[in-house]
């Protein structure tokens, strides 16, 4: 049984790994310096309060894995224009929302099953989210971790709320501002996983008097911005999916530009971000300033291989959003081949649903990717890596 | 609480009401220079209707000293809380207004006015759909413009407490063919092609005589199968869901409603120019109204546009019968997945596909002669010169009929914010890829020959019926051939002899 918190209160450093974890290259600072305290509190409370943050994690992981469908979900919702499909809120045609026969919710149109769809896993993520909220205030020691968790249960439901909004005042802004703030919700989900993440638990704090303006910081404010671009960009999109029915064409035209040429920026970010992260690599790790090999955590490395997860994405992120427009749209070259004069769209077919939807969905991945390396930047700029910025190796620190 | 807040925040940035409503008085310096270049005199017109007269008067919506953003933000946060979705109007006519006002030399201001007036009585809104009592109240006419169809299509998107879908229109077409079928939704500009405008009633795609109105059927075949290679998608996969039987059906009767809506301000706009400074001084005493004789032509003349859509059956463009070896190659493709056109392995028999190529050959040496002219613009092999290319009807409504030069950038640009789009030049079609645009069975591409294509450059051809030096219908049937012989690489041989296409036939 989990205890309450404030029994457990004192020991303030459950939550990370015992400190042989910690690299040896790293300045035994901060919180991490006093893993002591735990193993004095008792091996017993300690196990029981391991056991209830593992589950802050697993509720965490669960509702960041419940989330990726929602947004798809959301979206094939704006695709399939199937946003008032179901007229109330938040019962459906007068049903409890769990209670709606499924009967009619399968094998009804297909708006209605995406929209109730949407709803039922939308619940399912509120659940998750109150149980998370629950077992953090029971089993987390960082107090600011409970509060972000009961943060978290306050967005899912002001994002319910906003959803139910759209739906009662029928308003296509709305929709537009719960399609803004699901990917937010996706991003914050992942920061909850970030948060109790080993690399997260057993990195030191950064000393920011040394980071600001050396190349970790550096590089952090470089995520920052494509994080930054790219939930712009999202709002372009969605401004796009949502253009009021009355919108001249010269609007849209501009909004269509801007998201083009916003894209074609990210793109060459992201590409100086991988061209500049290889050429550190390949300097820092030669000769004498290579890290230790003993030194696990990846700042260590001047490189960030994660952030090469950007480049697949992004290309595949540009594939659809081209895609997005044909299927929707079609080439303006029609009669450059046989095949693109003879294609003829589907209105809101499944190749074309998928596409487009997909495109909207991997656009939240992309955002919360660079949140997570944000994060993961932001967090482990310290340690060996203001050594190197120094000049110093990490073996003669050690 | 605060990241929710900066979400709603951008949001409301881009907020439909807060552009809607900034850009009234904002754009009214544009909109003056715009009537001043396309050498309008009165400006009066160009200030919307649901505005008061004057910034002066303004309640409050706009920020007046330009484009004050943060003002626009507050505003737009108001909006959200307090005034709830803006109820839609049809767009006025502007282009075609400022065409009459050019070739009568005066402003219509008022008329336009009480055109509107009279049309939002006879047709009600985009909300709230109407029809004129002398069109629902014909039961022959009210077949073909059926209220509840009409309604069912109109209105916000989504499902009412009895489940049935609403708002087909705004889910379905708006974002190209605009909220009053004017063509210019949101995402037109970006299309080679632009969506139709339905106000001038002329339709591309149909089975009916030139100039006249399509049949029910012509616009479901458009609806079912959309038009390759263009925006215009198919549908023909959701009359597959028993949920969407009859959505198509109700399509069809808002688009004529929207045409007739359309024509109907047109006239009425004619009507007014021509009844001029009577209908003006009668007006000044009695607000939106018109002289009762000026009233009755309209009616009547409304009600004329309403019966060709009903006649459109009856216009129906009589096929001779197709040849044997063209049905063969019909009943072929209607067997197999593809389409007739296009199919480069299609193959007769044979018998037939001997006589079909003979066809070919002469529909081929036709092709070039003067008397066809098709090869004056569909160009089939690499040229050093451009074909002629030319303007849609739609194009040339606003521009040449208006004393304006489409390729004078100058001269169409202060259009632009009356709902003027680029002018765009038709391309003559690529024979050779086998693609049509509508249907693309023989009796259809005889039709297309015959009656041209409506509202494009696409001429008809001329028949010895019309001319001595006319085609006859063997050598249409011949061109028709020729049409869907040509995706293939290998030219027709000419001419088997007669008896050879009679042991073909008997075969």
């Amino acid at each position: 049984m989990l205890k309450p918190r404030e029994s457990l209160a004192g020991d303030g450093h459950r939550d990370g790994p015992s400190s042989g974890q910690v690299p040896r290259g790293s300045r035994p600072a901060g919180r991490l310096s006093q893993p002591v305290a735990a193993e004095a509190a008792g091996q017993a409370t300690g196990a029981v309060a391991a056991a209830g943050q593992r589950w802050v994690q697993r509720l965490a992981i669960t509702m960041t894995l419940l989330t990726f469908p929602l947004i798809w979900l959301g979206g094939l919702v704006t695709t399939q224009g199937a946003g008032m499909a179901v007229p109330d809120w938040p019962g459906t045609y007068g049903y409890n929302l769990f209670l709606y026969p499924w009967q009619a919710w399968i094998y009804g149109p297909f708006d209605l099953l995406v929209e109730h769809g949407h709803r039922l896993l939308a619940a399912l993520v509120g659940m998750v989210a109150i149980g998370l909220a629950v077992v953090a205030t029971y089993t987390e020691s960082r107090r600011w971790m409970v509060y972000w968790c009961w943060g978290m249960l306050a967005a899912v439901i002001a994002q319910g709320a906003l959803g139910g909004a759209r739906v009662v005042l029928d308003q296509r802004t709305l929709a537009m501002l719960h399609g803004c703030t699901g990917p937010l919700f996706f991003a914050l989900s992942v920061l909850t996983v970030a948060f109790g993440s080993r690399w997260w638990l057993t990195a030191s704090p950064v000393p920011v008097r040394l980071a600001v303006g050396g190349w970790w910081w550096r590089a952090a404010a470089g995520l920052l911005l494509l994080t930054g671009l790219l939930y712009v960009q999202l709002v372009i999109g969605a401004r796009l999916r949502h253009i009021p029915l009355v919108t001249p064409p010269s609007g849209f035209t501009f909004w269509v530009h801007l998201h083009l040429s916003l894209a074609a920026v990210i793109t060459l970010w992201i590409g100086s971000l991988l061209a500049v992260d290889g050429w550190r690599g390949g300097r820092r790790t030669s000769a004498a300033t290579r890290p230790s090999r003993r030194c696990t955590v990846a700042p260590c490395a001047a490189r960030q291989p994660e952030l090469w997860l950007l480049a697949p994405l992004v290309a595949m992120q540009l594939c659809l959003g081209v895609g997005s427009w044909f299927s929707k749209y079609a080439l303006p070259w029609d009669e450059l081949t046989g095949w693109l004069a003879r294609y003829t769209l589907q209105a809101q077919g499944w190749w074309e649903s998928l596409i487009v939807t997909g495109h909207q969905a991997t656009g939240s991945l992309l955002l919360v990717t660079a949140v997570w390396l944000t994060a993961r930047r932001l967090r482990m700029a310290d340690g060996c890596g203001e050594q190197l910025e120094s000049g110093v190796s990490t073996e003669s620190v050690a | 609480m605060g990241i929710f807040a900066a979400g709603v925040t951008v949001g409301v940035w881009f907020s439909d009401e807060s552009r809607r409503l900034c850009l009234r008085w904002c754009r009214r310096s544009v909109v003056e220079s715009a009537i001043v270049s396309a050498g309008v005199e009165r400006l009066a017109m160009v200030v919307p209707q649901s505005c008061p007269s004057s910034p002066d008067n303004c309640s409050g919506c706009v920020p007046r000293s330009g484009w004050s953003r943060w003002g626009g933000l507050g505003l737009s946060l108001i909006l959200l809380i307090g005034c709830q979705r803006q109820p839609l109007e049809f767009e006025p006519d502007r282009l075609s207004q400022i065409r009459l006002e050019r070739l009568l030399g005066e402003a219509m201001d008022s008329s336009a006015e009480q055109v509107t007036h009279l049309l939002e009585q006879w047709f009600g809104t985009p909300d709230a759909p109407l029809l004129p009592s002398f069109v629902s109240g014909d039961p022959e006419l009210a077949i073909w413009f059926d209220r509840e169809q009409i309604e069912r299509s109109a209105g916000a998107v989504g499902r009412g407490d009895d489940r049935v879908e609403r708002g087909l229109y705004r889910k379905l077409c708006v974002q190209c063919h605009g909220i009053s079928g004017d063509g210019r939704g949101p995402a037109a500009a970006l299309q080679s092609v632009y969506p139709r405008d339905f106000r001038r009633g002329t339709f591309k795609y149909k089975s009916t005589a030139r100039g006249e109105k399509p049949t029910e059927e012509d616009l479901l075949w458009v609806l079912r199968h959309g038009l390759a290679g263009t925006a215009m998608p198919a549908f023909a996969h959701w009359e597959l869901s028993e949920f969407h039987t009859e959505d198509l059906i109700a399509l069809s009767h808002y688009v004529r409603y929207l045409a007739l809506r359309g024509e109907a301000e047109r006239t009425l706009l004619m009507l007014a120019g021509e009844w001029g400074a009577s209908a003006e001084s009668d007006a000044a005493g009695r607000q939106s109204q018109w002289p009762e004789a000026m009233l009755a032509e309209a009616e009547s003349a409304v009600q004329r546009i309403a019966q060709r859509w009903a006649a459109a059956e009856a216009q129906t463009l009589v096929v001779p019968a197709v040849p044997d070896y063209l049905a063969e190659l019909e009943r072929q493709a209607a067997g197999g997945s593809s389409d007739i056109a296009g199919d480069q392995t299609a193959a007769l028999p044979t018998g037939w596909e001997r006589a079909w190529e003979a066809s070919a050959a002469r529909g081929a040496a036709l092709f070039h002669t003067p008397r066809a002219m098709c090869s004056t613009c569909h160009r089939l092999e690499p040229s050093t010169t451009d074909p002629p290319r030319d303007y849609d009807e739609w194009t040339k409504d606003w521009t040449i009929r208006a004393g304006i030069d489409p390729d004078d950038r100058s001269a169409w640009r202060p259009l632009k914010p009356f709902g003027a789009l680029k002018p765009v030049k038709v391309y003559p079609r690529q024979l050779r890829l086998g693609v049509f645009r509508g249907r693309s069975d023989p009796a259809s591409l005889y039709r297309r020959l015959v009656a041209g294509i409506d509202g494009s450059p696409m001429p008809p051809v001329v028949t010895d019926q019309q001319h001595a030096e006319g085609l006859s219908e063997q050598e249409i049937w011949d061109l028709v051939a020729w049409l869907l012989w040509l995706p293939r690489d290998d030219p027709p041989q000419p001419s088997p002899t007669n008896q050879e296409v009679g042991d073909a036939q008997a075969t």
